[in-house]
């Protein structure tokens, strides 16, 4: 009857170790498959789109802006002035985008609420 | 993928021909290799997913996982990208995602025709899109949906320009979606088609045709990653697509 309270203690102890120890090992393992996933066809992949995203965003802005320049000079006579503003434009476009792209992850804006 | 011919011509694998021939009041409505394989590709996903999910076995079999696994995979990226609100839209991005991968991976087959190479497949697929979120934004925010091009916490001096490159940027969201996966496509393609071109050519070039193994090699692997872009190409627009949906759903930044 007197070891009661000790061994009670004890494992008390040891259950709180195991714990300690599961939960050192678990973030071990999180630590190398997140080094891991860099390097694997998905981290590969996942870059890979990023850029493909980035240059056609980039490429896309500009030469949209360039047509609308192009085609209001037809239309109003003032060239070659629209086009230059709008290729200035579409340049700032295709930035805004990308920049866009890197500062938010794209993802549902929940947190805010939708215009009624 | 070499066909014979008097010259190695890697844009011949793109040319379309018409199998049927019909013209409906002028318009050239004929059913051409490229319809021939949308066919295949929907008879593909059709078969997949039909016969996928009528057996609903408890330990599933292989068509039955694959079916299942493309579910949960289109379900997680619309649920993460568009929310709750965009499962609704879960039919039409599911479609777009089976369609544009089977499309990819069936064209990755020699002497099949790669359907989204063809930049007015790719182009209608964006701006039907692009329609849709423009149709669906009006009808549900109203007015509200044109605050999707004015950010907030802008100077009212800088708003007009910002405006404006906002319209562009918009504008451009069509062309980029679908510039990306035929030029993705297209490339790929003639890549492997070059690659080849280079295989015969060395073997008909005496001493040099000891040389002839390492494009073969080269093409191997590059039909390894055509795989993974095949893949990836058609993820990428269906997570585009969910989160141009996501702005009609939730605009204003």
């Amino acid at each position: 009857m007197r070891e009661g309270p000790d061994e009670a203690d004890e494992l008390k102890a040891r259950l709180a170790k195991l714990r300690g120890d599961l939960q050192s090992q678990r973030d071990g393992q999180k630590e190398v498959q997140r080094a891991e996933g860099d390097l694997t066809d998905k981290g590969l992949g996942q870059a890979m789109s990023l850029g493909f995203r980035v240059l056609s965003e980039f490429v896309a802005a500009t030469v949209v802006g360039a047509v609308i320049g192009w085609q209001l000079d037809l239309w109003i006579g003032t060239a070659p002035f629209l086009l230059i503003l709008f290729l200035g434009l579409g340049v700032a476009a295709g930035f805004w985008s990308v920049y866009r792209l890197a500062v938010t992850p794209p993802g549902p804006r929940d947190g805010e609420k939708p215009p009624q | 993928m070499s066909e014979a011919g008097p010259a190695i011509d890697p844009i011949h694998q793109f040319h379309i021909n018409p199998i049927a021939p019909l013209h409906i009041f002028g318009i050239d409505a004929s059913f051409t290799n490229a319809s021939l394989f949308m066919v295949i590709v929907l008879l593909a996903v059709s078969f997949v997913m039909v016969l996928g999910t009528s057996g609903s076995h408890i330990v599933p079999n292989r068509l039955q996982t694959l079916a299942e696994m493309a579910y949960e995979f289109v379900a997680s990226t619309v649920r993460q990208t568009a929310g709750d609100a965009g499962m609704r839209f879960f039919p039409f991005v599911f479609s777009i995602f089976m369609f544009v991968l089977f499309a990819n991976i069936i064209g990755l087959i020699p002497y099949t025709f790669t359907v989204t190479s063809q930049i007015i497949v790719t182009f209608a697929f964006a701006a039907f899109i692009i329609g849709m979120v423009l149709v669906y934004g009006f009808y549900k925010n109203g007015m509200h949906f044109l605050n999707l091009f004015i950010p907030s916490g802008v100077s009212p001096i800088l708003l007009p320009f910002i405006v404006l490159i906002e319209v562009i940027s918009f504008a451009s969201r069509p062309i980029s979606l679908s510039v990306r996966l035929f030029a993705n496509m297209l490339a790929g393609h003639i890549t492997l088609k070059v690659f080849g071109g280079f295989v015969t050519l060395l073997l008909g070039a005496g001493v040099y045709s000891l040389l002839a193994p390492l494009p073969l090699i080269g093409i191997i692997l590059l039909t390894a990653f055509e795989l993974l872009v095949a893949f990836l190409q058609a993820y990428v627009f269906a997570i585009l697509t969910c989160v141009y949906l996501n702005d009609a759903i939730h605009p204003g930044h």
